[in-house]
C-alpha cells in the first residue's frame, strides 16, 4: 500500500520516476517528483534547471538507498517567441520520454517575473510537495532553493514551526484531516474556525526532534464538517502556539467519501504507527468512517441477478450460504465436497458473488461446475462489492431452509454428513442461537474452537482471541459441544427466520471483519447461548483471498479500525469481559 | 457386460503408457473367452469448430469426447455446460455396466463425477499410471532441482512448484475428494500403490499389471557374438524419460579395441524443445566413429517387438520414477534385456521379472560404465544369462481375469 500511495499516478510501476507536482506560470514551469534516470536535465531535452535531492519514501520503496537523490526539481523557462503552453507540453514530452509519467495537468499561477520561481517553488515545497512523509526534509529542501535560486531571499537554515505532512478534504462529509507536526499542544485553526482539542491527537516524532529539536511532536487533526469545501481551493491553517503563530496555506488534498472502502483506503494509508492508530480513530476519523458506512446503501436484490440453477425435489433442510470473492474456482472443491454427502439433497447452496467486476463470468463457471455435479443452487449476483456482512445478509435472504450455514469459499466441512448433528443441538435446545465450529488449518492443528476477547495494550483495542489456535486436536473438549463467547463466521450455523429477525449480520464493519463476533455479543443480549461444535468440524485453507483486499499494512489497520468499531459498540455491554473471563 | 474404456488420448495420436495399457486391455477384454465383453473406448480430441457435437464417433467402438483445460490446478476440462449436457445424454443412451478410467488428463477430472452421478449404478475403475493426484510437478515426483521427491507436502510442494500455498492446498483437497469417487483403485505397479497410500492411507489400491503385448515367436533367443552392440530406445522422446542421459553416458563409453556401440532410437518426439536443445546436439557428436547413435523414427505399438529384436539391450534412462514403464515388458516378452533406472516402478520390475540390470537413475558415469560393460570381452554370456533366467511375466489371460473380477465386484 505504502508503494502504491508513493507511486500514485504512475503508469506504471516499472517506469524509473514519477511527476508528481507541475506548475506554470506566464512564463516558468515547475516539475516536480522523483526519478531513478542519472542525467535529467540533458535527458528532458530541454534548458531546464534540475536539482536532485533525497526521497527515502521513494527510495525504501523502490529497494534503493535512501541517500540516493531520486527526488527531482526542474524549473524551465520560455523563450520570448515560446508560450507557456507548449513549454509545458515539452517538459511533460521529455519527462515522458524519460519515463517519468503522472499527473497530466498542473496548476495555474500569475505571478510577476521577478521571484515567480521562488514563490511558486516556495508555494510548492510548503503545500503539496511535503507529502509522503517529507516534512522533517524541509531544512534540506531550503538548502536546495537557496542552491537554485542565490539571489533569493530564502533562508536555507531557518528551522520550521509547523510542517503539514498531508491534507486530505473530504468531499461529502466537509471532513479535513491534516497531519504534520508541531510545536506539541498548540492549537490549530483552520480557515477562521478552531478545532477542539479532543480532535487533535499528538504522538511523539522521534525523527522531527531530531531534525528541528524538542518540543515538536507530530498530530493529526480531524477538523469535522466544513460548511462546503468545494468552495475554496486553497485552506489556510493556523497554529497558535506559545512561541510563535505560524499559519500555512495549502491546498488539500480532495477525495470523494461516498465509498466507505475508498476513504478507508486512503486514511488507512496515513503514515502513523498502528498503536497511534486508535488515537486517529478517536479523533473524529473513526466517527466519520462509520458514518460513511451506515450511509451506505445494502444491496439490493436486482431482477435477473437472482437464479435458480437447480431446484431441490423437496425442500432444503440447510441452506449453506457461500460468499465469493476473489478465487472462484474454489467453489470446484465446495461442490465436489458437497456433492459427496449423504444430504445432498438437503441442501441449497446459495453462492452469492460479492465481486462483481471480477466475477463476471462465474455464472458460466456456476453452470460448468452444477452440470457435473447437479446440486440445488442459488445464484445471486450482486451489483457492487459491499463486504462479507452485506453479502451472508443477501444470501440469508434468499434461504429456503429454515436452518442457514453461513460457510467461507475456502472452508470446507470435514464431514458434510454429520452437518444434521449441527442441526440437531438447534432443534433440541431453543437457547442457542449459534452454533460455531471446529476448524482446522490445513496443517491438522486447530485453527478455531471458539472466540473470546482480549485487550491488547500495545494497540489500545480489544481483539478476538481464538484460545485453542496451533493446538492439536487432543487440546479440544471432550463434549461434542461447549459454550463460547462467540465464534467465526466462517462455518456458522443460524436458525434462518431468528437471524433474518436479528438484523443478521451488522454491516456496520469495513469490508469483513468483526461481524461474526458482533452478532454473536447481539444473540448473547437476546439471551441466546453461543456454541462450538465438533459436529461442523472443518478445514479452513483461511486467508485465500485476503491478499485481494489489500496489504498486509491496510489489513492490519482494517482490523484496528474494525476491533475500535467492536468495542465502541461492545466493550461497555454487561458481560463483556465477564465472559471472556468466564471462559479462560 | 459393457465396459467404457477411458483414456487421456486415441493411442494412435499419443503412445503414452496409459494410452497403451487402456488400448491394450480393452483388445485383451474384447478377445476374452471367460466373460463376454464389449469395449467402448472414449479418449479426448480438440474441439473442431466445424462441429457442434461433444462426442463423436471415430470408429465403430471408438468415441472421442471434447476435453481440453479450464482449470490446470485440477485438470478440469474445457467442457461448457452445455457440452456437459451432451456427454451426459450420450452416457445416458446406452449406459455402460463399468466405465474404467486410465489417468484424469485430456477428458478432464470432471468427467467422473458426471459419471459418478449420472451412472450411479456402474462400477467406476480409476487405473493410476503416475502420482498425479499428489504431484503438481506433473506427476513425476521430481523436484524442480532434478532431485527425486519423496514426500509431498504443502511447504515442499510450494517452494517446488513456485505457487501459492493456497493453490497446492486446494489442489491436495480436491485430489484427496476425486480418489474417493472410483468404485476401485487399480496401480499397475506396488510402487505406485505404496506412495498412494502414503499420500491417503485410505485409498485401497489393487494391483494389477498392465496387459503385456501379445506373444509372438520368441524363437529368436541367439546372443549377438559380433563385436557391435546395439541399445535401443523406445518411447517417447521427452525429458522425463533420459534419453539425453543415455547419449551422455555413450559418449563417455571407454570401449574396448575394436567394439562398437550403436545406440538406436526409435519413438515420436513430442517435445521439440527438448529434441533440439538435448538430443540433437548430443547425436551429431555421436554420428561417427565406434559409438554411434540414429534415430529410426516413430514405430506402431504393434512393431514393438520385431524392432526389439533388431537391438541387443533396451535401455530404460527415465530420470523419475516411472510406474509400470510398458517398454520394459515389450522388451522382456522380445527376448531382450534391460538396463533401467534403479528406483521406483523400474527396479520393482526388475525385481518381480529378473532379466535386466538396475543402473543409478541419472548419473552419467554410471551409464556410461554400464555400457561399456555392455561391449566387453564375454558380454554375450551376461546377454544369455539375463534373458534365460527370468520369472514368468503375467499373463493376458490372467489380466483379464483379475479386471472382470473387479467390473464384477460387488462393494
Amino acid at each position: 500500500m505504502k508503494l502504491q500511495g508513493m507511486l500514485r499516478g504512475s503508469q506504471s510501476h516499472e517506469q524509473p520516476g514519477n511527476l508528481e507536482y507541475l506548475w506554470e506560470s506566464s512564463s516558468i514551469v515547475v516539475a516536480c517528483g522523483w526519478s531513478t534516470a542519472g542525467e535529467l536535465e540533458a535527458a528532458v531535452g530541454i534548458d531546464a534547471q534540475v536539482s536532485r535531492y533525497e526521497r527515502p519514501d521513494v527510495s525504501i520503496a523502490l529497494g534503493s538507498s535512501p541517500l540516493e537523490r531520486v527526488g527531482f526539481l526542474l524549473v524551465a523557462k520560455s523563450n520570448p517567441n515560446e508560450t507557456i503552453e507548449s513549454l509545458r507540453d515539452s517538459v511533460q514530452k521529455g519527462l515522458l520520454a524519460q519515463g517519468i509519467g503522472g499527473i497530466s495537468a498542473g496548476k495555474n499561477h500569475f505571478f510577476d517575473e521577478a521571484g515567480i520561481a521562488v514563490e511558486l517553488l516556495r508555494e510548492a515545497l510548503e503545500s503539496q510537495i511535503i507529502a509522503e512523509g517529507q516534512g522533517p526534509r524541509r531544512p534540506q529542501l531550503r538548502r536546495l532553493l537557496a542552491d537554485l535560486f542565490p539571489q533569493s531571499d530564502v533562508d536555507p537554515t531557518r528551522p520550521g514551526d509547523l510542517w503539514i505532512d498531508y491534507a486530505i478534504s473530504f468531499e461529502v462529509t466537509g471532513t479535513l484531516v491534516i497531519g504534520g507536526w508541531g510545536p506539541r499542544d498548540a492549537a490549530f485553526v483552520v480557515d477562521g474556525e478552531r478545532i477542539p482539542q479532543d480532535c487533535v491527537y499528538w504522538f511523539p516524532r522521534p525523527d522531527v526532534v531530531s531534525t528541528v529539536g524538542s518540543g515538536f511532536a507530530g498530530f493529526v487533526a480531524v477538523h469535522s464538517g466544513r460548511e462546503d469545501s468545494t468552495k475554496s481551493q486553497a485552506t489556510t491553517f493556523l497554529l497558535e502556539a506559545s512561541s510563535a503563530d505560524t499559519a500555512v496555506t495549502f491546498v488539500p488534498e480532495r477525495m470523494s467519501d461516498k465509498a466507505p472502502v475508498q476513504v478507508g483506503r486512503r486514511i488507512f494509508d496515513i503514515p502513523l504507527h498502528s498503536r497511534h492508530f486508535q488515537g486517529l480513530l478517536d479523533a473524529g476519523v473513526g466517527s466519520m468512517l462509520t458514518g460513511l458506512i451506515s450511509a451506505e446503501g445494502k444491496a439490493k436484490i436486482e431482477p435477473g441477478s437472482f437464479i435458480t440453477l437447480d431446484s431441490a425435489g423437496e425442500e432444503p433442510l440447510i441452506s449453506v450460504v457461500i460468499p465469493l470473492y476473489g478465487r472462484f474456482d474454489l467453489l470446484w472443491n465446495q461442490f465436489a465436497s458437497w456433492a459427496g454427502s449423504t444430504h445432498r439433497d438437503k441442501i441449497q447452496l446459495v453462492l452469492v458473488n460479492d465481486d462483481p467486476i471480477r466475477g463476471a463470468g462465474v455464472l458460466d463457471l456456476v453452470e460448468q461446475i452444477n452440470s457435473i455435479f447437479s446440486l440445488p443452487v442459488t445464484y445471486v449476483e450482486k451489483t457492487e462489492n459491499t463486504g462479507f456482512a452485506d453479502t451472508c445478509n443477501t444470501g440469508a435472504q434468499c434461504a429456503r431452509a429454515p436452518f442457514t450455514l453461513f460457510l467461507n469459499s475456502d472452508a470446507f466441512l470435514t464431514n458434510p454428513d454429520t452437518v444434521t448433528a449441527a442441526v440437531d443441538i438447534l432443534r433440541n435446545d431453543d437457547s442457542i442461537g449459534v452454533v460455531g465450529a471446529v476448524i482446522f488449518g490445513p496443517d491438522g492443528q486447530v485453527s478455531h474452537s471458539g472466540m473470546d476477547v482480549v485487550y491488547l495494550s500495545t494497540r489500545s483495542s480489544w481483539f478476538n482471541y481464538h484460545p485453542q489456535a496451533g493446538l492439536n486436536q487432543d487440546s479440544l473438549p471432550s463434549e461434542q459441544f461447549w459454550s463460547s463467547p462467540a465464534v467465526t463466521g466462517a462455518v456458522m450455523l443460524v436458525r434462518t427466520e431468528q437471524f433474518l429477525d436479528l438484523g443478521g449480520l451488522s454491516t456496520d464493519y469495513l469490508i469483513g471483519d468483526y461481524e461474526d463476533s458482533d452478532l454473536c455479543w447481539k444473540y448473547r443480549e437476546s439471551g441466546f447461548d453461543i456454541v462450538v461444535s465438533k459436529a461442523l468440524a472443518s478445514v479452513h485453507m483461511e486467508r485465500t483471498s485476503i491478499s485481494l483486499i489489500g496489504s498486509e499494512s491496510f489489513r492490519e489497520r482494517l482490523s484496528l479500525f474494525n476491533s475500535w468499531i467492536h468495542a465502541q459498540k461492545w466493550s461497555e455491554k454487561r458481560g463483556f469481559v465477564k465472559a471472556s473471563e468466564d471462559s479462560r | 457386460m459393457k465396459v467404457l474404456m477411458v483414456s487421456p488420448h486415441s493411442v494412435s495420436d499419443v503412445r503414452g503408457g496409459a494410452e497403451i495399457a487402456a488400448s491394450r486391455l480393452a483388445q485383451a477384454l474384447r478377445a476374452s473367452q471367460e466373460v463376454p465383453v464389449e469395449v467402448i473406448e472414449l479418449f479426448s480430441v480438440s474441439r473442431d469448430p466445424s462441429s457442434l457435437r461433444t462426442v463423436t464417433a471415430q470408429s465403430p467402438t471408438e468415441y472421442g469426447v471434447v476435453g481440453g483445460q479450464s482449470d490446470s490446478l485440477r485438470f478440469i476440462s474445457s467442457r461448457t455446460a452445455w457440452e456437459n449436457r451432451e456427454l451426459e445424454a450420450w452416457l445416458r443412451d446406452e449406459p455402460p455396466d463399468v466405465v474404467h478410467f486410465h489417468h484424469f488428463v485430456g477428458v478432464g477430472s470432471d468427467l467422473l463425477p458426471l459419471v459418478k452421478r449420472v451412472l450411479p449404478n456402474a462400477r467406476t475403475a480409476f487405473t493410476a499410471h503416475e502420482m498425479l493426484s499428489f504431484c503438481g510437478k506433473d506427476g513425476k515426483m521430481v523436484k524442480s532441482s532434478g532431485e527425486l521427491c519423496v514426500q509431498a507436502s504443502t511447504p515442499a510442494c510450494t517452494r517446488c512448484l513456485g505457487v501459492a500455498s493456497v493453490d497446492v492446498m486446494m489442489r491436495d483437497h480436491y485430489f484427496r475428494n476425486w480418489m474417493k469417487l472410483p468404485d476401485h483403485v487399480i496401480t499397475p505397479s506396488q510402487f505406485l500403490a505404496d506412495r498412494l497410500t502414503s499420500w491417503d492411507p485410505e485409498i485401497n489400491p489393487i494391483v494389477i499389471p498392465n496387459v503385456p503385448p501379445p506373444s509372438s515367436n520368441n524363437s529368436d533367443v541367439q546372443a549377438n557374438t559380433t563385436t557391435t552392440v546395439r541399445v535401443g530406445f523406445f518411447g517417447q522422446i521427452i525429458q522425463p524419460k533420459g534419453l539425453h542421459v543415455l547419449l551422455e553416458a555413450a559418449k563417455r563409453a571407454l570401449l574396448p579395441e575394436g567394439a562398437k556401440l550403436e545406440i538406436l532410437i526409435f519413438g515420436t518426439q513430442p517435445d521439440p524443445h527438448y529434441w533440439e536443445t538435448e538430443i540433437e546436439p548430443r547425436m551429431k557428436s555421436l554420428k561417427k566413429g565406434r559409438i554411434r547413435a540414429r534415430y529410426e523414427g516413430p514405430y506402431q505399438p504393434a512393431d514393438v517387438e520385431s524392432l526389439m529384436k533388431l537391438v541387443d539391450w533396451v535401455a530404460v534412462p527415465s530420470i523419475w520414477w516411472e510406474n509400470a514403464p510398458t517398454v520394459i515388458i515389450e522388451a522382456m516378452k522380445a527376448q531382450r534385456p534391460v538396463l533401467v533406472g534403479d528406483v521406483g516402478g523400474m527396479r520393482e520390475m526388475l525385481d518381480t521379472y529378473g532379466g535386466g540390470i538396475c543402473v543409478p537413475i541419472g548419473s552419467i558415469p554410471h551409464w556410461a560404465v554400464a555400457l561399456t560393460q555392455l561391449v566387453l570381452p564375454g558380454h554375450e554370456r551376461s546377454w544369455a544369462t539375463l534373458t534365460s533366467n527370468k520369472h514368468p511375466l503375467p499373463s493376458i489371460s490372467g489380466i483379464v481375469e483379475r479386471h472382470i473380477g473387479v467390473y464384477g465386484a460387488r462393494l
